[in-house]
């Protein structure tokens, strides 16, 4: 008898998950919450990916591809889990949506994503006070939908700023961890910003880059040897505004002093936050959730994707911040952890 | 009084912050000395990025843009060992944030460079760090040439010069241009110098100068020293 198998979450890592996991004959209910697949890819309209300059969509169109391809997958859109209750061989899961229905799994996957940091959460910023003063992801949406202009005035824009560490290394607003893909997602949109306006000022303010392993130089230098983009090391500790511009201020710690500069744009690197579904849902499956309130990985040196319960495992930045990449990997990892899981169980 | 003097932790202000009128009356009221003392303002506001594009425009400093302050210039420094203010990596980042007046209150030190090449072979992200400084120096020479050193100056043009004109540096020649540009010609005949023309003269060696010439096609090579090559 085939196997039933409940991948919750239709971003990259749900989405890789599901198709693996049908590729190997098992019957896979994919639940989405939105009415779209793709998660942040494609809610932000990612263009560009980061680290490869990949084609966003093309990807999403590969991964939805793969399921909507797939007898073994079925896929549940405007769906989310309501009750949830172990039962003999699983999980009996109430699913509401277009279609209630009851179902019982032998094995979960959390591939439940991540927030956003809110720049609103954090004042000094003035994000939401000050139009020009815009989050990485309505970065991607501009270049999405046309050229970069300042939202104030649909101006084109002649200096740029990037802060980092928005709502991430900051015991302030409740987030001491970093948040990973922020260094090398601006970095990478600073190249952007550059093949459109060739003579803007692009500057970043940072307290570290951390463009980890191989992105060191493929967008940490290339951004300021082929692109010209200036890092000032600082972080940001207001932003104020000054004849429709927004003036940056803070202290430049490579020479010592404080600054106050304009810029026409200012990107917000905002952090990644465990998801509003990862806090409902790790409740619901009682499992662990790390200390930052990511899902806790039980065993990262067995296999990436076990969680604190038999049964349940977790894909992609469920379990903490992570690129693009790395996400679709882990949703091959769950399928493999599920596949050893479930031939290992007594079938009756 | 010193100026500042009645300022506590004096010691941690620069002169040029500090504001002070000796004698000042203000509506009748004598504020004189301590009582008009001002600091200005430390917070940098006016970025001025031309400097930059100067300097990644010319030939020896275009590889300002690799730099990533790690600070492996100024640590393996011959100068900066010897006079802190000497900071290649400073001077870097100053160009790259559009630091001008930090550029131009530091200049006469930035022509001390002793061109050891240390720092360009040390370089983790090929920065050619010798040559890049020399380019800033040329830069800061256009904006503020009073700041440099006489001899400084004249020891640039000598060279300079001797290599446009003769393709070649002959020492004799170099000591006494650099020499008379300082109105300093008399040391040319001085005991040493006087010495070591007698010997030149006598194993040949001052004739062989002479008779050289210049390089093939020198006129040609010449292009690159030029304005018009840098530009």
């Amino acid at each position: 008898m085939s196997h039933s198998v409940i991948v919750i979450g239709g971003g990259p890592a749900g989405l890789q998950a599901a198709a693996t996991l049908g590729n190997f004959g098992f019957d896979v209910t994919l639940v989405e919450q939105h009415d779209y697949l793709g998660g942040a890819v494609a809610k932000h309209q990612y263009q560009v990916l980061m680290p490869d300059f990949s084609s966003g969509p093309a990807l999403v169109e590969r991964l939805v591809g793969s399921v909507k391809n797939n007898a073994h997958v079925k896929i549940l859109t405007n769906t989310t889990v309501g009750t949830v209750e172990e039962v003999g061989d699983g999980y009996q899961v109430q699913l509401e949506g277009p279609k209630p229905q009851q179902m019982v799994a032998q094995a979960v996957v959390l591939a439940t994503g991540f927030d956003h940091f809110d720049p609103t959460r954090d004042g000094k910023y003035g994000y939401g006070l000050f139009p020009d003063v815009i989050t990485g992801a309505e970065l991607e949406e501009m270049f999405a939908k046309g050229p970069i202009r300042r939202p104030s005035n649909g101006e084109v824009p002649q200096s740029v700023a990037f802060i980092y560490c928005v709502g991430s290394r900051d015991r302030q607003v409740g987030n001491t961890y970093c948040s990973r893909v922020c260094c090398a997602v601006s970095a990478k949109q600073s190249i952007e910003i550059r093949e459109q306006l060739p003579k803007a000022r692009i500057s970043m303010f940072y307290m570290d880059v951390r463009t980890y392993g191989l992105w060191e130089d493929t967008l940490y230098w290339r951004s300021q040897e082929e692109s010209g983009v200036v890092y000032v090391k600082g972080r940001i500790a207001e932003v104020t505004q000054k004849n429709g511009q927004p003036v940056l201020k803070g202290e430049d710690t490579l020479v010592r002093g404080p600054f106050e500069w304009p810029f026409d744009l200012v990107v917000l690197a905002a952090g990644m936050e465990p998801s509003q579904g990862t806090r409902t849902l790790s409740q619901k499956f009682h499992i662990d959730l790390e200390p930052h309130g990511f899902v806790q990985q039980a065993e990262p040196m067995k296999n990436a994707s076990l969680t604190s319960r038999p049964g349940v495992f977790v894909a992609g930045s469920a379990s903490g911040p992570k690129a693009i990449e790395d996400a679709i990997a882990e949703g091959d990892v769950a399928s493999l952890a599920v596949m050893q899981y479930l031939k290992t169980k007594v079938v009756v | 009084m010193a100026k500042g003097s009645g300022i506590i932790e004096r010691s941690l202000l620069e002169d040029d912050q500090i504001m002070e009128e000796e004698n000042l009356v203000m509506d009748g009221i004598d504020i004189s000395g301590r009582w008009n003392t001002m600091l200005k303002t430390r917070v940098h506001s006016q970025r001025d990025l031309d400097s930059w594009d100067e300097v990644r425009a010319s030939a020896i400093g275009e590889s300002i843009d690799n730099c990533i302050q790690c600070g492996m210039c100024t640590a393996g420094c011959t100068v900066a060992q010897e006079i802190p203010a000497f900071n290649p990596r400073q001077f870097i980042y100053w160009v790259r944030v559009g630091r001008k007046d930090d550029l131009i209150k530091n200049a006469d030190v930035i022509w001390r460079c002793v061109g050891c090449y240390i720092c360009t072979n040390h370089c983790p992200k090929e920065v050619n760090t010798a040559e890049v400084i020399e380019s800033i120096g040329q830069w800061l020479r256009t904006q503020v040439p009073e700041k440099m050193d006489p001899a400084y100056r004249a020891n640039h043009e000598a060279y300079r010069h001797q290599l446009e004109t003769y393709g070649r540096l002959s020492l004799p020649r170099l000591q006494a241009e650099f020499l008379s540009k300082l109105g300093r010609q008399k040391e040319l005949f001085g005991p040493d110098l006087r010495q070591a023309a007698v010997k030149m003269l006598k194993d040949g060696r001052a004739i062989k100068t002479l008779l050289i010439g210049r390089p093939r096609h020198w006129n040609r090579s010449r292009f690159v020293l030029t304005d018009s090559a840098r530009a």
